[in-house]
């Protein structure tokens, strides 16, 4: 996701997602910018202040701020920070596993649009926004279909020759999830299928 | 530092799905937590190897048994022989230096044998360790090439030797690397952890002394 070929993606370049294996497939930022079918799932149920953790270009950041429901989106792309203000939210630019405000606070994290791969491990990434929870609070994320195998892959985009870093990212399965929860601490995980889209609610 | 790489290609400890061999006589949660023991174990050796890059190619989701300093990719799909040659190639296409394969079955290696291995492969096209069961527990190439291990038949008795001739056809010089023992059965395990008393593998086994393992010694 990270750097200048995202950001071009995002105005709509014909980017595209390269795993180590040689396999590529087009990114398609500019799908991000529109609502997604199955967004209502996650956004019924952000219940008090949201935190929209790899907010993109700030749909569900947006979204949110519009029904009245305190968000904040974090980002570590400027552009897609910039995208999120212009429509109207508060969005930052942090690293989440960084320094993130209101720590502790919140009441929902949100880990949308497969952003439960950020950093390539789950397991980490989880134990970090169980930090930033309140207690009582909920992450809501997409996962994979069950029947999809987990796992953590190194990628890099690609425009023609340009070439992106590589960096981590993975893929969770719902039949996964839950195992996965209950190692970051959680102690309630369940997932459900809306719209062709897989989610889960970790408390 | 070691301009190369090792990967180690291993299976997500879970139980039912890891070292399903093991079982009967331990238990299949049993299985995988000394699956966890033997992959951290290999893990923790490679840590501490000089080596520019750790690569660590998974079937599943990493856990808390991860020490920093790898990178992970997932395994291709397919027969052992393609997941290991896919590693390898995907690994040189990350980091194009020399890559040497273990697998999470060897919990009793050390650093300077991995290092000594790392020599070896630095003067030769390739290193191959054969393991006690007829197959290998190490393989490196200078520039690898899945031609050679695809179609190489697995966990036969023949394994290690089919790989070995064809290596020798293949490359200039073929180093080698002591044999040892992989754990694949409950003998092999006990094996293993007398050989390697220090190991966390060790300690799990001993944890879980078997009923009728305690019954044979008394
Ligand atoms: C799949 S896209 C998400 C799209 C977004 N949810 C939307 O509605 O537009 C992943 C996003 O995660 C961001 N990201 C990647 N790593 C991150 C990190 N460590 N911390 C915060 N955001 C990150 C990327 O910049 C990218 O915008």
């Amino acid at each position: 996701m990270i750097g200048e070929l995202y950001t071009e993606s995002l105005a709509g370049a014909a980017v595209e997602i390269e795993h180590v294996d040689g396999t590529r497939a087009p990114l398609e930022a500019t799908r991000w910018r529109e609502p997604i079918a199955g967004d209502e799932e996650l956004l019924t149920r952000c219940a008090g202040p949201t935190l929209d953790v790899g907010s993109g270009p700030g749909r569900l950041t947006v979204a949110l701020t519009r029904r009245g429901v305190p968000a904040l989106g974090i980002d570590i792309t400027p552009h897609a920070v910039h995208l999120t203000r212009r429509a109207g939210a508060q969005a930052l630019v942090r690293d989440v596993f960084g320094h993130v405000p209101g720590s502790g606070r919140w009441a929902t994290v949100l880990l949308a649009d497969g952003n439960i791969g950020i950093g390539g491990d789950p397991l980490t990434l989880l134990k970090r926004v169980r930090e930033l929870l309140r207690p009582g609070g909920w992450v809501l994320a997409d996962v994979a279909p069950p029947g999809t195998a987990s796992k953590v892959d190194r990628v890099r985009l690609r425009h023609g020759d340009e070439l992106g870093e590589w960096f981590g990212w993975a893929t969770v399965s719902a039949a996964d999830i839950a195992r996965l929860g209950v190692s970051a601490g959680f102690t309630c995980v369940d997932h459900w299928t809306r719209s062709g889209r897989w989610f889960a609610r970790l408390r | 530092m070691i301009d190369a790489q090792i990967v180690v290609i291993a299976k997500e400890p879970v139980a039912g799905r890891a070292k399903t061999r093991l079982t009967p006589p331990y238990s299949p949660a049993q299985a995988a937590q000394l699956a966890a023991s033997a992959l951290e174990d290999t893990l923790r050796a490679v840590a501490q190897v000089p080596v520019r890059h750790r690569v660590l190619a998974l079937d599943g989701l990493p856990g808390s048994w991860l020490p920093p300093g790898f990178v992970v990719i997932s395994q291709r799909h397919g027969g052992l022989d393609e997941r290991i040659a896919g590693a390898m190639a995907d690994a040189h296409r990350l980091h194009p230096v020399p890559v040497m394969l273990i697998g999470m079955d060897t919990p009793q290696v050390t650093p300077e044998l991995l290092t000594s291995s790392m020599e070896t492969l630095a003067e030769h096209d390739a290193v191959y360790g054969p393991a006690a069961d007829g197959g290998f527990w190490l393989y490196g190439r200078r520039v690898p090439d899945p031609a050679t291990m695809l179609g190489v038949p697995m966990s036969r008795p023949d394994t290690g030797t089919v790989l070995l001739h064809r290596l020798r056809r293949e490359c200039r010089s073929v180093g080698l690397a002591p044999e040892l023992v992989d754990v694949d059965t409950a003998a092999d395990a006990a094996l293993v952890a007398a050989e390697a008393p220090w190991s966390r593998f060790a300690a799990m086994l001993e944890a879980m002394a078997l009923p009728a393992t305690a019954g044979a010694e008394r």
